[in-house]
Formats: C-alpha cells, sequence, structure tokens
C-alpha cells in the first residue's frame, strides 16, 4: 500500500470526502460516473498498484468477451430472423443447439481465464503442498515447487462479480456493456473492491452510471451507516481479534476452556468484523446514491443451517445460487439421477421417494458448501468447514420430514418462543463448529478444539490463561456491553424487517437523534482499536 | 423549504461543533498522556507573549537544575524552562524556533544534553518524542517536523494525539491527580513553578565522582554525525535569524561511565565557538559553583533543589553579567504573577529541604496539584545561602 | 395587528443591539486612550481622569447588561408568536455562560469558552434573521424574504473567514496583530447588516400595525 487507506482510517474518510465533493459538484451530470471511475483508479492504485494488471485484464477480458457472447447471439437471431421461412424446425433447433455451444464456449473461455487466475494465485501452493505430501508418503522422490504468490486485492469479489456479468450477458439477461470504462467501473467500484458485497450487474450497474443530486437523508442515512460499521468494526472486532490472534498465535497450547472462549469470542469478531465492513461499504455508497446489497441479516437469529446461510454473507449465498447452485441442481444429469432413483424399488417407498426428489438441491447444495469453503482459503481446514456445513444442510433437506413428523408427534408449537429458542441455539452450535476449523491453523488442531470442547474444561486454569491475552478487566466489559447494543439493535431490526432503523430513528425526536450519534461517535473515539498503539487488525476477509 | 435547509443545515453544524469540541476537551484534558513534560510545556504557551527575557531548552539536566523563581527573584529576569525528558535534537530545534515564534525573548539557552549522545538512538526514540511534540500546539514548526520526520502513516496522530492516546481511557483512575493539574493549570492561565522539577533526595553514590578531574579535561570525543548535523543546523537558524542563543552544560556526577559525554561537551563547545556562540561547560565548573557532591544531587545526572540554587545563582549571574542579557520591565500584573513564582519555588525548596533533611525522598516534586497543595504549609521567604 | 408581540419583542432585540453597539465602541475608546494616549492615569495623579475612565468602563458594563436583558426579554416575547426566536434565547444564554466562564479561565478552557460563544452568538444571528424570514413569508413579504436569504449567506460567509482567519493566526502569529483587525472589522460589518436586516423587520412589522 502506497499509504493505509483502509476503511476504518482517517485517510479513507477524507478520500470519501473529496470524492463527495467532486461527485456532487461535478458540472456535466452525463459524465458523474467518471468521477466514481477516477475514484476506484486511485483507491486501487494505493492499495494494491503493483498487481492492478490482474483487475485490468479481469475487466478488459470480461468486457471483451460479454461483447462477443451479444455479437454471437445477435447475429443468430439475426440469420434466424432471415432464415425463418427457409428453414424448418430440425434445421432452426440445430442451429440454435450450435449457437448455444459457441456461447457457452466463449463463455467458459472467460470463466477459465479468470477463475484460473484466482485459482492459481489462490491454490497453487496449496495443491502443490498437498501433492508434495502425498508423493512423499508413498515414497517418491518428486517435490512440485511452491512460489511467491502475492493475491491482487479483492481478486476473489470482482472476479466472481465479473464473472455473474458474464454469465448474466449469456444467458441474455442483461445486455453487454459497450463502454470498457463504465465496466471497469463496475468491477473495481471502490466501496466493495475489499470486502464485497458481490453485486449482480443488473442491480448496481444502473445506479452506477446514473447521475444523483445531493440528498440529505441519504446522506445521513449513509453516514449513520458508517458509523454504525465503525462501531462494530473498531469497538467490537478489532478489541476481540486481541485475543483470538494471541491464541491463534501459539493455539496448541492452550487448554479447553480458552478455546471455547475464543470461538465464542470470534463468533462475535466475525460477524462484527464483516458486517462492520459491509456497513462503511453501503454507507459510503449511499452516500453517491447507490444501495448495495445487505450482506447481512442478523444471522445468529437463524432458526436452521439453511437460513443461516440466507442472513450470512448474502451475496455470496445469492451468486451460488444463481450460478453454481440452480445450474447444477437443475442440470439434466441430476434431474435424469433424480428420475432414474424415483424409479428403483427404493424409490417407490416414502423415504425413498423423498430422498429421490430432493437428490438434486442436497448434491448441489454439497458441492456449493464445498467450494465456498475453498473459497474462503487454501487448507484442508476451510475444506472442513465447507465440507460441515454442506453436509448438515444435506442432511437437513434428506431428513426434513423426519424432523417435522417428531415435531407433529410432540405436538410443539412451531411458534413457541422456547422452540424457537432450542433451534436458534442449536443452530449456532453448529455456526460454531464450522467456526472451529476457521480458527485453528490446521484440519487436526480444528478436531482436537472439538474434542478438548468436550473433554478439557477447566474454568480456573482457563481464566488465568484467558487474563493473559492482551485484554484488561474493562475491555471485556466493553466487549459485553457493546455486544449487548448490537443485540438490542438486531432486535429491533428483526421485528421491523420491512423497514430500516435509520427510518425508526428518523422519526424519533432531534435530541434523542443527537444524544444516540453523540454517543455513538463518541464511543467509536474514545473505545475504538486504532492508533500506531495498535495493530488494526486486518479485515478477516481481505485476504479473499 | 427554506426554512428546513437552514434548520437542517444547524443541526449539523451543531453536531459536528459538539462532536468536535467533545473532541478537543477529550483530547486535551482526559485522554492525554499528562505529565510533568505536558504540564511544563503547556505552561509555556500560557505565558504573555514577549513577556519571557531568557527561555532555557533542553533535557531534565535543565529543568531539575534551573529554578526561574529563583532567578526572578535575585536577578530580576524572567525566564521559562521549555524542556522536555529526554528531549530529542529535533525537539531542541523546534522548542528554538517556538521560543522565537512566541517570545522573541532577548536569550535562549541550551541545555547541550541532546547533542551528546554516543550515537542517535535517542532521536528515533518514539516516547522522548512524544513527550515533547504532543504537547505543541499545531503550528508551522510542528507541522514542518512532522512533515519531514513522521511516516505518513503516523503524521495524523502527532496533529491529533487522541488518535494515539485515547486508549488510556482505561488507566483514568490512576490518572486522576495529573487530570487535576492539568485542569487547574488550564483554567488558572499561568504556572507555578515555570517548568521547574525536581526530586527530594541524597544521592548516595558507591562510585567515585570524577567531578574534581574533569576540571582539566580538555580533550575531545567527535559527536555523533546525525546529531552534529542537527547542531550545525540550530546554529545556521540562529545566525540568519539572529538569535541570541547560549549553550551550556549543566553539572553532573561524573563517573567512568559518563566520562565520555564530557569529552563530547568538549568538542561542542569548540564546534559553538567556532561558529561565534558562547558554551559554558559548567559541568566541568563544579568545584566553582560550589557544588557538594554527597549533597546536592539527587542522581548521576540531575542534581536536586540544593544543587539546583547554587547552580541558578551561578547560571543566573553569567547571563545578566557576562553575556549582558537586556531585562524587560514588567506590568503590575506580570510582577504580581511572578511575586507568587517566587514564593512558590520558594516553598518547593524548603519543601524537599524538609524531606531531605528527615532522611526521606519523594520524586516528582512539580506543577501538580498534589505538590502545590502540599506547598501550603511551608515559608515563601526568601533562600538565604550560606 | 398581526403579529404584536414579535413586533414588540423584535424592537427590543434591536434596541439592545443599538445598546451592545454603544457599550462596545466605549470599551474600544477607552482601551484606544489607555493603550495609545495615557497609560498612567491613575487615583493620585490625574483624579478625574480616572473618575471619567471608570465611569466610562462601568457604563459600557451596565450597557451590555441592560443590553442582555432585553435581548433574552425581547426574545421571550416573540417568541410567543413564532417559535424559532425560542432557540435564541437558548443561545444568548450559552453566549453568557461562555462569556463569563472566559473571564475567570485561561488556556484551552477558555478558546473553546471563546469559540462556543463565537458560534453561539452566529445562531443567535441566524435563528434571529430565520424568524423575521418566516414572518415575512407568512405576511406574504417577498422582497423581505429575498433580503433574509442574502442576509443570511453574507453572515455566514463573514463568520466563515473570520473563523479562517483565526486559524490563520494561530499559524502565524506575527500578523496576528493586523489580522485582528481585519477579523474584527469583518465581525462588525456581519453585526450591522444583521442589525439593518433587523431593523427593516421592525419596520415591515410597525407597518402592520399602523394599517399601511
Amino acid at each position: 500500500m502506497l499509504f493505509n487507506i483502509s476503511y476504518t482510517t482517517l485517510n479513507f474518510l477524507f478520500f470519501v470526502l473529496v470524492t463527495m465533493f467532486v461527485y456532487f459538484l461535478f458540472p456535466v451530470k452525463k459524465y458523474k460516473w467518471t468521477v466514481l471511475l477516477a475514484a476506484s483508479v486511485f483507491f486501487y492504485a494505493v492499495v494494491g498498484y503493483k498487481l492492478a494488471y490482474f483487475i485490468l485484464f479481469t475487466s478488459l477480458s470480461t468486457y471483451l468477451i460479454a461483447l462477443w457472447i451479444e455479437r454471437v447471439a445477435s447475429n443468430s437471431k439475426k440469420l434466424l430472423k432471415e432464415k425463418k421461412k427457409d428453414w424448418d424446425r430440425d434445421q432452426k433447433k440445430k442451429y440454435k443447439n450450435k449457437i448455444k455451444i459457441q456461447k457457452r464456449l466463449i463463455m467458459t473461455l472467460a470463466l477459465l481465464l479468470n477463475f484460473g487466475i484466482l485459482a492459481f494465485l489462490k491454490y497453487y501452493n496449496f495443491f502443490a503442498g498437498s501433492l508434495n505430501d502425498i508423493l512423499g508418503g508413498f515414497g517418491v522422490n518428486f517435490s512440485a515447487p511452491t512460489l511467491k504468490l502475492l493475491l491482487p486485492i479483492g481478486i476473489s469479489f470482482y472476479t466472481f462479480q465479473s464473472m455473474g456479468y458474464i454469465v448474466d450477458v449469456y444467458r441474455e439477461k442483461t445486455a453487454a456493456q459497450r463502454n470498457p470504462f463504465k465496466l471497469l467501473l463496475f468491477v473495481s467500484f471502490f466501496p466493495q473492491i475489499i470486502q464485497g458485497p458481490i453485486s449482480i450487474y443488473d442491480q448496481l450497474a444502473k445506479q452506477l452510471y446514473e447521475p444523483h443530486a445531493f440528498d440529505f437523508t441519504r446522506m445521513k442515512h449513509g453516514m449513520e451507516l458508517i458509523l454504525w460499521g465503525f462501531f462494530k468494526k473498531l469497538v467490537i472486532a478489532d478489541r476481540a481479534y486481541v485475543l483470538i490472534s494471541a491464541v491463534e498465535k501459539d493455539y496448541a497450547k492452550f487448554g479447553g476452556t480458552t478455546l471455547t472462549f475464543t470461538i465464542l469470542l470470534y463468533a462475535i469478531q466475525l460477524y462484527a468484523d464483516f458486517s462492520g465492513g459491509i456497513d462503511i461499504s453501503r454507507g459510503v455508497a449511499q452516500i453517491f446514491g447507490i444501495d448495495m446489497i445487505d450482506n447481512f441479516k442478523r444471522p445468529y437469529f437463524s432458526k436452521s443451517i439453511n437460513e443461516y446461510w440466507r442472513r450470512w454473507h448474502i451475496s455470496l449465498g445469492g451468486w451460488m445460487k444463481n450460478y453454481v447452485f440452480y445450474p447444477i441442481a437443475m442440470s439434466n444429469v441430476f434431474i435424469n439421477a433424480s428420475k432414474k432413483m424415483k424409479g428403483t424399488r427404493f424409490g417407490k417407498t416414502a423415504a425413498g421417494g423423498h430422498i429421490s426428489k430432493v437428490l438434486p438441491t442436497s448434491v448441489a447444495s454439497l458441492i456449493v458448501f464445498l467450494i465456498v469453503g475453498v473459497w474462503h482459503g487454501a487448507d484442508w481446514k476451510y475444506v472442513a468447514f465447507g465440507v460441515w456445513n454442506g453436509v448438515i444442510i444435506m442432511l437437513s433437506i434428506i431428513m426434513q420430514p423426519l424432523f417435522d413428523g417428531a415435531v407433529d408427534k410432540l405436538h410443539i408449537k412451531r411458534t413457541n418462543p422456547f422452540f424457537i429458542g432450542f433451534q436458534i441455539i442449536r443452530t449456532l452450535l453448529v455456526v460454531l463448529v464450522g467456526y472451529v476449523f476457521d480458527v485453528a491453523p490446521s484440519f487436526e488442531q480444528g478436531m482436537r478444539t472439538l474434542g478438548l470442547f468436550f473433554t478439557g474444561q477447566n474454568i480456573s486454569a482457563g481464566i488465568e490463561e484467558i487474563s493473559k491475552l492482551g485484554l484488561l478487566v474493562q475491555d471485556y466489559v466493553l466487549l459485553g456491553v457493546t455486544s449487548i447494543v448490537v443485540l438490542i439493535a438486531s432486535i429491533i431490526q428483526e421485528r421491523h424487517s420491512d423497514t430500516d432503523i435509520r427510518t425508526l430513528l428518523d422519526k424519533k425526536p432531534f435530541y434523542i437523534r443527537f444524544a444516540l450519534l453523540f454517543v455513538g461517535v463518541m464511543a467509536v473515539v474514545i473505545f475504538g482499536i486504532y492508533g500506531s498503539g495498535y495493530n488494526a487488525a486486518d479485515f478477516v476477509y481481505m485476504q479473499f | 423549504m427554506f426554512q428546513q435547509k437552514v434548520k437542517r443545515t444547524v443541526k449539523v453544524s451543531i453536531f459536528l461543533l459538539t462532536v468536535m469540541v467533545a473532541c478537543l476537551v477529550l483530547q486535551h484534558y482526559l485522554l492525554r498522556n499528562t505529565d510533568h513534560n505536558s504540564l511544563r510545556v503547556d505552561g509555556f504557551y500560557q505565558e504573555q507573549r514577549d513577556s519571557l527575557d531568557v527561555v532555557f531548552i533542553g533535557a531534565s539536566d535543565i529543568y531539575t537544575s534551573f529554578m526561574p523563581g529563583r532567578a526572578y527573584e535575585q536577578y530580576g529576569f524572567t525566564s521559562y524552562l521549555l524542556a522536555s525528558e529526554s528531549i530529542t535534537s529535533d525537539g531542541v530545534k523546534t522548542a528554538v524556533k517556538e521560543a522565537v515564534r512566541t517570545q522573541h525573548p532577548g536569550m535562549i539557552v541550551v541545555e547541550a544534553n541532546a547533542f551528546l549522545y554516543g550515537d542517535n538512538d535517542n532521536d528515533s526514540n518514539q516516547a522522548h518524542i512524544h513527550k515533547f511534540f504532543d504537547n505543541l500546539p499545531l503550528s508551522a514548526n510542528k507541522l514542518d517536523f512532522i512533515t519531514k520526520n513522521v511516516p505518513v502513516d503516523e503524521r495524523w496522530e502527532y496533529v491529533f494525539p487522541l488518535i494515539k492516546y485515547h486508549s488510556l481511557w482505561a488507566e483514568l483512575p490512576e490518572r486522576v491527580n495529573m487530570m487535576a493539574s492539568n485542569f487547574t493549570l488550564d483554567v488558572r492561565g499561568y504556572n507555578y513553578l515555570k517548568g521547574f522539577r525536581t526530586t527530594a533526595k541524597v544521592f548516595k553514590s558507591d562510585k567515585p565522582s570524577y567531578n574534581n578531574k574533569i576540571v582539566d579535561e580538555h580533550g575531545q570525543l567527535d559527536l555523533d554525525s546525525k546529531l552534529q548535523e542537527q547542531l550545525m543546523d540550530l546554529l545556521d537558524y540562529c545566525k540568519q535569524n539572529n538569535v541570541n542563543i547560549v549553550f551550556v552544560r549543566a553539572p553532573h556526577f561524573v563517573t567512568d561511565e559518563t566520562y565520555d559525554r564530557v569529552k563530547r561537551s568538549n568538542k561542542m563547545a569548540s564546534i559553538v565557538n567556532e561558529q561565534g556562540f558562547s558554551y559554558y561547560t559548567f559541568e566541568n565548573d563544579a568545584v566553582n559553583i560550589g557544588i557538594d557532591e554527597k549533597r546536592d544531587f539527587y542522581n548521576e545526572d540531575h542534581m536536586n533543589v540544593y544543587g539546583a540554587l547554587k547552580f541558578t545563582d551561578y547560571l543566573a549571574e553569567k547571563i545578566l553579567y557576562r553575556e549582558e542579557l537586556k531585562v524587560d520591565k514588567l506590568t503590575e500584573e506580570q510582577q504580581e504573577n511572578w511575586n507568587q513564582v517566587v514564593t512558590s519555588t520558594n516553598q518547593l525548596y524548603r519543601y524537599c529541604d524538609d524531606i531531605m533533611t528527615n532522611g526521606k525522598e519523594t520524586t516528582g516534586a512539580q506543577e501538580d496539584f498534589m505538590t502545590l497543595t502540599a506547598l501550603d504549609k511551608y515559608s515563601g521567604a526568601t533562600i538565604e545561602t550560606k | 395587528m398581526k403579529y404584536p408581540k414579535a413586533y414588540s419583542g423584535i424592537k427590543k432585540v434591536f434596541a439592545s443591539e443599538i445598546l451592545n453597539i454603544i457599550s462596545t465602541v466605549i470599551v474600544f475608546l477607552t482601551s484606544v486612550f489607555s493603550v495609545y494616549v495615557r497609560d498612567d492615569v491613575t487615583f493620585e495623579n490625574d483624579p478625574a481622569g480616572f473618575f471619567a475612565l471608570l465611569g466610562l468602563t462601568g457604563g459600557s458594563v451596565l450597557f451590555a447588561l441592560i443590553a442582555f436583558i432585553l435581548q433574552l426579554v425581547g426574545f421571550n416575547q416573540a417568541r410567543k408568536e413564532e417559535r424559532l426566536f425560542k432557540k435564541c434565547i437558548y443561545f444568548v444564554i450559552i453566549c453568557a455562560v461562555c462569556t463569563v466562564a472566559m473571564m475567570f479561565t485561561g488556556g484551552m478552557f477558555n478558546k473553546i469558552c471563546a469559540g462556543i460563544d463565537e458560534v453561539s452568538t452566529l445562531l443567535v444571528n441566524v435563528y434571529l434573521i430565520m424568524g423575521i424570514y418566516t414572518l415575512a413569508e407568512n405576511l406574504e413579504n417577498p422582497s423581505m424574504q429575498k433580503r433574509g436569504k442574502v442576509v443570511l449567506l453574507i453572515v455566514t460567509i463573514l463568520f466563515g473567514s473570520a473563523l479562517a482567519l483565526q486559524i490563520v493566526m494561530a499559524f502565524m502569529p506575527e500578523f496576528a496583530e493586523n489580522l485582528n483587525v481585519v477579523n474584527a472589522i469583518i465581525e462588525f460589518v456581519g453585526y450591522i447588516i444583521c442589525l439593518v436586516y433587523v431593523g427593516m423587520g421592525v419596520r415591515m412589522l410597525s407597518k402592520l400595525k399602523h394599517g399601511r
């Protein structure tokens, strides 16, 4: 980085302020988007100019290939129109198939190029290392070289986003963008480049290119969201990270109680960090009149793991659903397999009939979560994370009738608060198991941790260990209080899910709004973890 | 519609101003590394413009050995100790520029310590840099230091120390005395001791003193090249701006471990003299000053009040008569202020004397709330030298 | 008459501002005299001069005090017919508290109080202008409304310039004396412009009283 311009720095706020002034005072409305482009280019140059050619390549290849796909499609339509009377139905069908294959090949080229770069940079060393381990196990004297590879900033996010666009052009859901600079803006828009959310072209692009006039309410809401993001990130997440990073440094030496506490704290830290960063991104975008998808909807209130993944990292889930899950689940392979299974003796039973029906969705879910796991990082523990979530979802889909039957037989009311509480806690426990593999340095350590949950608890030893991990009593009190604040805000937002908490706040008297916002700002100023005295914890998802 | 816009603008402005004022209050009073250095530097900026005849600049060597109250009482000139613990060479340069900017004093006296280290590690010691610079108000000189010496990523916290020290919220209960001292000094608007600080202790050394030996020491050791460069820079500045600057080396309890500093001091003296400025090696003059090695120090590097009194008289005379210091007339209000300073200084002397005579000791007898409160039971009459 | 209380209140505010100007002028003349003409007037060497200066100083304090009370009473009266004047009362009180605090403190605390005092003074003027503007709007007086916008803009710009100058002075104290004079002129001009508008407001409301 040329200088530190990460989201929670004064430099970034100053940069946003300058961009705001230039954007809203820009005289030519039609070209206001160029201000956002210039800002995004500047931002990327500061954070990662050395590897900027990767994002430029992605943008250019996406631009050219999308145009190519569209040209093939439009040419084919033209020809079909010309030959409408000359060709019979079979000829037309054959031609359409040919064009479909051609388009698919071109799309595949784009996917291979860009996902190939991502896969190589992110996973080459992992696979090389694993291969060396396997070959070494067989006594083979060969070792694949490991390379010093650096990851361009935001590569996972912008690659997914631009490949989503390519698929949408292929599916003719959206027209290809003719202006390469506009496409570059879509790929590199600065509020989302570091941590997402991963946007759909149709949803984001129109807003990016439209000129937006200054709107006080929108600006106010954007700044409130930024403040909320700062609060979660600096006061909660970065504070909790002090302990988590201390544990991660020497993971193996800690006992069960410490590790249990660390995982619980990690759940808070991860949510606060990621959602805080997203809030800052969304708040900044909102100032410019751009509404980005909310990536989190109170995920810890989920009653099932399915629901959890619909509330956590929503944009990644949405991307996976649109571009991985549906193509797999609705592919001929799985539909035929499902039909085949239904035709067997087992398939004619009640259980078999249900399983054959949900087979495509459950297997597709497993594959999706395998990819999600691997997306998080190049390590077997992330594979385990993905497999764990995938298997749970797959099993929950398959065993849904059993669960429903049990609930009915026990005459449990689904709206009973205790039952809802049980579901929430059950889901949390499943999620926490997944987090174990996030925090543990390796798969083996993750398994050891799970064992220690049950056999390694020693409260007094745990307290003794925890007291030496860099946080004071005051920090724990603060973490407790601020977590409760976030919980209360989440409950309020959950109860008023049809509106935004900021709109609710607007209806309160001025002095209440003033006091709340003032306390919020002061909380960040006083209790935030920033400044040279602390190493500001890197955004957890920045490594992706 | 227009009224809505105006109301909105007013509300937003009030909010922003309230946040700014709150941050200023936090930065200046609560979340601040308040210690004797900050009280000293703050006090300097509270002095009326162009009201000081002499400004003393340096490290603890000078703020423990010179008593401005005593100098005023005996010799009639006003002075202030713009000094900071282990001040860096950049700190000395900036302090000189600040003294010129705000006071245009008749003379600036620099204690040589910052230039006499064997290497330039002190200049990159973050604590020593912050102890001085954090307490300077924002000015062109401070910004000059920041842009030339501070890495880009750390600059914000030099401009807004709150960024560095906001985490002190966890230590507020331990800092109540200093916070109270800071607030009362600020509200009062002037400083009772003009930067003087001491420790009530009589140093008993198991090592022999070389103070007699160094009288005849003319040997020289080269200064660290970076520190010498800084010194030359300072001397050039003083020449260009006609600053009447004098360098001194305060008395120390010299041992074999600190002997090299004596030689470096001799070297510095020759450099300074070559450039046409005065350098007084009072360290070599301890005998003439009347310094009693067994009584007048609280550690190897610093004198206690007994030594400080003698040294103040000696140095003040040199400044007034040898250097022909011009002394400005004071207004009635200023005279009243300085009379209070004299009283407080004398009270502090008696307070420390009382402690040391009873075989006890206390560190940090300075411009803080608790010390000032303890002075009330002591007389402020002139201290007669024997 | 449509707004008798507002008329009466704003008239008192106008009168209080005139008294403030007189008080300021007296203080200014007294300081100029003490600094530049004779700085050695004491009871012993010039009793007449001493008492004259004392009288003038006392007079200026008295005028300022009367002005303060008149302002409060005026705003209190006017707020019964236009709510915006109520905010003026809050800021007038804040100004008074800060002025008193400044007399007894130094250092950063004094500077903070001075800053709050300046901003509060500006806000008193802003709400006063807005109050008159709203009355003009209700009375369908477009020329007064337009003037109100212009005056508000000028007053805000002048305040911003004064603030900018103070920041410059903090960095370049060698120019402080000259910049202080410029600052005083800027603030005085802003003050007069605001006063003229208030006077127009009084006239606008008085016209209604006399049925014109």
